[in-house]
């Protein structure tokens, strides 16, 4: 069974029986369907799968344009299984919400989440380099479009911006990609990991890819991008940037950069570092004076996609074996309840916002006594990003400060201040929105109904799993993360 | 042995209140379901202190394990000793008698079921924080009862001020988190396990390690003091206690006097053994605790609030307790901690009924008619007299034990902590003076029910008999805490003999000098109140000094609070859009633009010109390839 090409077709097929079908039959149904379909090949893929072993499985390789050798080539590993399942898990929430709003054009904007989720799962499981181009290029058109067609009135400004700057940023990766693979004479990333390089072509080679990583993580200066796109997207759209989009980033980083390009990665790990850190600190400040809701969300985002880097880079300066596979498993673990904190707070925002079509915080003035329901699961989350424990957003955290701490102490002081600089920004805006007597937009809203607590209850019941338990994710990341580990750190000047 | 079920329940019961009593909170019987969890909750707790606490040694249950990758383990599960059993009774019975009082006292309120759950979690995550067997679980209920406390602060939200209490209370313990971030940080690195069985006897491993000729156990110890600071508010992170009192009473008499703020003290505690080894950091706790004493005591005589002088009292009294950490004397600060709980609760709850008795009027000069009220009357003032320390009340015991060691110490700590006993005497004469004699006007007061009442003489009833009844247990005590302080043992024998020690108090410097102040206060405020009133007026400027804690409140609300958003605009405007997106981002694509000119030129649909191009470029090519 080709579980994986499955995976990939099932989100294909689907958006085109979408929009082939969705004049005749509900076109939320077909798209639910979909990823029913998907989630289904998804547990078949499971059951086949050793989660104690880190290393690929299930592979497919066919031969795709054999005079350059480049092959259509998958696979999957503990690593790549956990961020599919946040995929179809995030899919699901985003077609569940389109029960609850109605947009223009139904159709295509059902079969461009379809389309998208193909594309993104396509990146968690490529291992071909031009392949992973593919898809990481093909996900860029549905959100273009998911913009620039659904989005609020600055949105061709936002979408243009959106496009460009990431585009701009993948040539450059396809660029490294191309010189790699005539080095290797093959595409595969597998091999690619085994061809010596000198220090001078790593080093230019990794600048190459992480303009592509950087500016979709999106790194501190190559973030500017991300609130203009935040703010205009629809919730939905915001949801998958926030949650998906940006976790191919650090993807990247962890499957391509630094097993290929171990030795740039070490050179260029200080400057990692201290670009995280002041995403951390920097952003965090920025965070505070914004106006707009989802600016403000946007830019906590950034914030804490500096731990993932973080997380990842101190590998570089971690003592022992132990102590880099703390770090990094913070790193993945950072991104998966990234998606829920800031991927939660977009979509709960949008249930609000489809009632009121305001953004600016200082409209909003006592929605808890308008809406107390939606305001309890919005604090959730607002605790969950401002990482409290026993919800998704602690674990991450902890863990990358706990790495730094041991690895640079100092580094992990100034980490350490997110924690006062994330409670500052977002509970001042819980307090403007959420505290106070209604104001006049506030007066006019209802509660959420019982569909959209079903949909906010069950992203709850994920953060606090996340929270309380997180062992049962880590013991999936932990075999992959070891091996990429070993791959990260093992020089290839010496060979 | 069930004691590991016992303690699932005792910490699980009152979740499952919190939780059923926010999901069903239009139910009516909400509140008294959590009021069933919590009374198990304190059944299981007491029966577990019977049957754990005298054995003589710690009981580690295993739960699960949270995170665990390679040799690091990060586990959940419980540490019973008589500390950590200590304080399990201590917070599910103030926890009980404050949901029972709250009864009455939210009975009007339309929220009370989410007002309950509230309550219900903060038991939950201060049991969490006191039963923990390591300092990551701890972290899971420190910051769950900052939360709580966020919560609950902020609970009437259509306010301003509780709103902006509620952040401030958080913002400010989050600095004293992040002190146990790094302690934690800091600890793994050197220990690799964050246990206490692991680390605890450990401590000496860590006086080797050395950084830039700083000791490591003291950057570990500073920043556990840190956390606690931030959690017992001490100074110069005392400036969101005074603020919370715009919570609900009863969640100040739980939250804010008995049980979350000495968690800091039960923190300290529960390192003593590393404290012991960091001179430098035990100094620091001994000043920091004996200035919180001193200048918030001071503070406690001029606050007008009936709840912020009784928040002040506690600042104070926490200052005590801490600063006697830091001459090594745990035990006794653990000993207040339980006396205090008893008498500040009851304080608080109190002031609570006189809130609602006069129609929730919180100035004291306002106040009237309370003089007749005879159960807030009679509890308010064995309240305040147990906290004055007269003999034979649970605040005598615990502060002469903490004076009578601090005498064994060294000379000055005991002046200073006379000079705490003199304040506390004080600020309580002036309290009961304002409160029942100023206005003995007889005004209209609205009763007050039982299940206020109830509460109220329970507590009285702890308040008189609870010192005397835990001189036993202090031995049980010091077993969890013993750093091998001789003085200590010595302290504790005299203690134990009763009759003794009253007698010895009774013509002490401390006893005296107290007894001797409240004369003078009642004499002032019984014939000559004039005095004070000109005394207020001559020192106007000092007195406003005093009553904005010293500028530190203004420092931090005007300065700190404003330089920041001042600083968040700059980075905001200057550097992330000016800077970085209009001259970086779309600077470099207005430079495209305009490079694009000349190329567009050149790209210009023309077929025959790309053809001549071509033609160009192979004729150079084949060039040089020749």
């Amino acid at each position: 069974m080709m579980y994986l090409s499955l995976l990939i077709a099932s989100g294909l097929l689907g958006g085109l029986g979408v929009m082939a079908l969705g004049s005749r039959i509900n076109c939320r149904h077909i798209a639910s369907g979909t990823v029913l379909i998907s989630l289904w090949v998804f547990y078949g893929l499971t059951q086949q799968m050793v989660f104690s072993d880190g290393g690929i499985q299930l592979m497919e390789s066919l031969p795709w344009i054999p005079y350059f050798n480049v092959r259509y080539m998958l696979g999957i590993d503990g690593l790549s299984w956990a961020l599919v399942g946040l995929t179809l898990l995030i899919n699901c929430i985003v077609i569940a919400g389109s029960y609850l709003v109605n947009y223009t054009r139904m159709r295509l904007y059902l079969a461009l989440f379809l389309l998208m989720q193909s594309m993104v799962i396509g990146v968690f499981l490529a291992y071909d380099a031009i392949l992973f181009y593919m898809f990481w290029e093909g996900m860029l058109i549905p959100m273009y479009l998911c913009i620039g067609v659904w989005g609020s009135s600055q949105r061709s400004y936002a979408a243009m911006k959106f496009f460009l700057y990431t585009f701009l940023g993948s040539v450059l990766m396809l660029v490294g990609f191309i010189y790699l693979g005539i080095q290797a004479q093959s595409f595969s990333f597998l091999q690619m990991a085994s061809v010596p390089l000198s220090l001078f072509e790593q080093q230019w080679l990794f600048l190459a890819l992480l303009a592509a990583f950087a500016v979709k993580i999106p790194m501190f200066p190559f973030h500017t991008w991300l609130p203009d796109a935040h703010t205009e997207a629809p919730a939905s759209g915001s949801v998958i940037l926030a949650a998906l989009m940006l976790k191919v980033g650090a993807y990247g980083l962890i499957r391509v950069s630094m097993p290929i390009l171990p030795d740039a990665s070490a050179y260029f790990a200080p400057l990692m570092i201290g670009l995280s850190l002041i995403a951390i600190v920097y952003v965090g400040i920025v965070a505070f004076s914004q106006q707009d809701m989802k600016r403000l969300i946007a830019y906590s985002s950034v914030a804490h996609m500096g731990f993932v880097t973080l997380g990842l880079f101190l590998i570089y300066r971690a003592g022992d074996a132990d102590m880099a596979s703390l770090g990094m498993t913070g790193a993945v673990v950072q991104m998966i309840s990234h998606a829920f904190g800031s991927g939660a707070l977009f979509c709960a925002f949008g249930l609000l916002y489809h009632q009121c079509h305001e953004r600016s915080i200082i409209k909003f003035s006592g929605l808890g006594t308008k809406m107390p329901w939606f305001s309890m699961f919005f604090l959730l989350f607002v605790l969950s990003t401002i990482g409290v424990p026993l919800t998704a957003g602690f674990v991450g955290e902890y863990l990358v400060i706990m790495t730094a701490l041991q690895t640079m102490p100092l580094v992990g002081l100034c980490a350490a201040i997110t924690l006062v600089l994330s409670a500052a920004y977002l509970l001042t805006m819980y307090k403007q929105a959420f505290f106070g007597m209604p104001s006049d937009i506030v007066e006019k809203v209802r509660d959420i109904h019982r569909g959209e607590v079903t949909l906010l209850l069950f992203i709850s019941l994920v953060v606090l799993a996340l929270g309380i338990y997180p062992q049962g994710l880590i013991q999936v990341l932990y075999p992959p993360i070891t091996q990429l580990l070993d791959a990260a750190v093992s020089s290839k000047l010496l060979v | 042995m069930l004691v590991n079920e016992m303690a699932l329940i005792c910490l699980l019961s009152p979740l499952l209140g919190a939780v059923a009593a926010r999901f069903y909170c239009h139910w009516a019987y909400a509140r008294w379901l959590t009021i069933v969890t919590i009374t198990v909750s304190w059944l299981f707790a007491c029966a577990l202190f019977r049957d754990v606490a005298f054995i003589g040694k710690a009981v580690d249950l295993y739960q699960f394990s949270w995170v665990d990758i390679g040799r690091y383990h990060f586990e959940v599960g419980f540490l019973l000793d008589s500390l950590s059993l200590m304080m399990m009774v201590i917070v599910t019975s103030v926890s009980l008698l404050v949901h029972v009082y709250s009864l009455g006292y939210m009975q009007e309120d339309a929220n009370q079921s989410t007002y309950f759950s509230y309550v219900s979690f903060f038991t939950f995550a201060m049991l969490i924080l006191v039963m923990a067997n390591n300092l990551l679980f701890v972290f899971f209920g420190w910051e769950g009862v900052g939360l709580a406390s966020y919560l609950l602060i902020g609970f009437w939200q259509t306010k301003a001020y509780p709103a902006r209490a509620s952040i401030k209370a958080f913002v400010v313990n989050r600095v004293g988190d992040m002190g146990l971030i790094i302690a934690m940080g800091l600890i793994l690195l050197q220990l690799g396990d964050l246990e206490y069985a692991n680390i605890l006897g450990r401590g000496s491993q860590l006086l080797g390690v050395v950084w830039h000729g700083w000791r490591w156990i003291d950057f570990i110890c500073l920043g556990l003091f840190v956390g606690a600071m931030g959690k017992s508010a001490q100074m110069p992170l005392q400036i969101w206690l005074p603020d919370s009192m715009a919570g609900p009473t009863p969640i100040s008499a739980l939250i804010h006097a008995a049980t979350m703020v000495t968690a800091g003290v039960y923190l300290v505690c529960r390192f003593a053994p590393w404290f012991e080894l960091s001179p430098i950091t035990l100094s620091i706790v001994l000043w920091v605790g004996f200035s919180t004493m001193i200048l918030m005591g001071i503070v406690a005589l001029v606050a007008n609030d009936i709840k912020k002088v009784i928040a002040y009292s506690t600042l104070s009294q926490l200052g005590m307790m801490v600063g006697i950490c830091g001459l090594s004397g745990y035990v006794f600060s653990l000993y207040h901690l339980a006396t205090h709980a008893a008498f500040k609760a009851l304080l608080f709850l109190s002031a609570g009924a006189v809130i609602i008795a006069s129609n929730h009027e919180q100035d004291l000069r306002k106040i009237s008619g309370m003089a007749n009220h005879r159960t807030i009357h009679l509890s308010m003032f064995i309240g305040l007299l147990s906290m004055i320390a007269v003999p034979p009340l649970s605040g005598f015991f615990s502060k002469d034990a903490m004076l009578m060691f601090s005498a064994k110490q060294s000379l000055w700590p005991y002046v200073v902590m006379v000079g705490g006993a003199v304040l506390t005497a004080l600020y309580s004469t002036r309290l009961y003076y304002l409160l029942f004699w100023q206005n003995r006007a007889i005004n209209k007061t609205v009763p007050v029910g039982y299940s206020i009442c109830w509460p109220l003489w329970i507590l009285s009833a702890a308040s008189i008999y609870l010192g005397y009844a835990m001189v036993p247990y202090l031995e049980v005590l010091l077993r969890s805490v013993d750093v091998g302080n001789q003085i200590t043992v010595l302290v504790i024998k005299d203690i134990q003999d009763v009759a003794g020690f009253i007698d010895h108090a009774l013509t002490s410097l401390p006893l005296t000098l107290t007894l001797f102040s409240v004369t003078v206060l009642t004499y002032v405020y019984w014939k000559k109140p004039s005095v004070l009133d000109r005394l207020i007026k001559r020192l106007a400027w000092g007195y406003d000094f005093i009553a904005s804690q010293y500028g530190l409140n203004a420092l931090f609300e005007r300065y700190m609070v404003t330089g920041y958003q001042r600083l968040s605009i700059y980075c905001s405007e200057i550097v992330d859009s000016g800077l970085i997106d209009q001259r970086l981002v779309m600077g470099v694509s207005a430079q495209v633009k305009k490079a694009s000119g000349p190329l567009a030129r050149i790209a210009n649909g023309k077929l025959y010109h790309y053809i001549l191009v071509m033609l160009v470029a192979l004729v150079l090519i084949l060039l040089g390839l020749v």
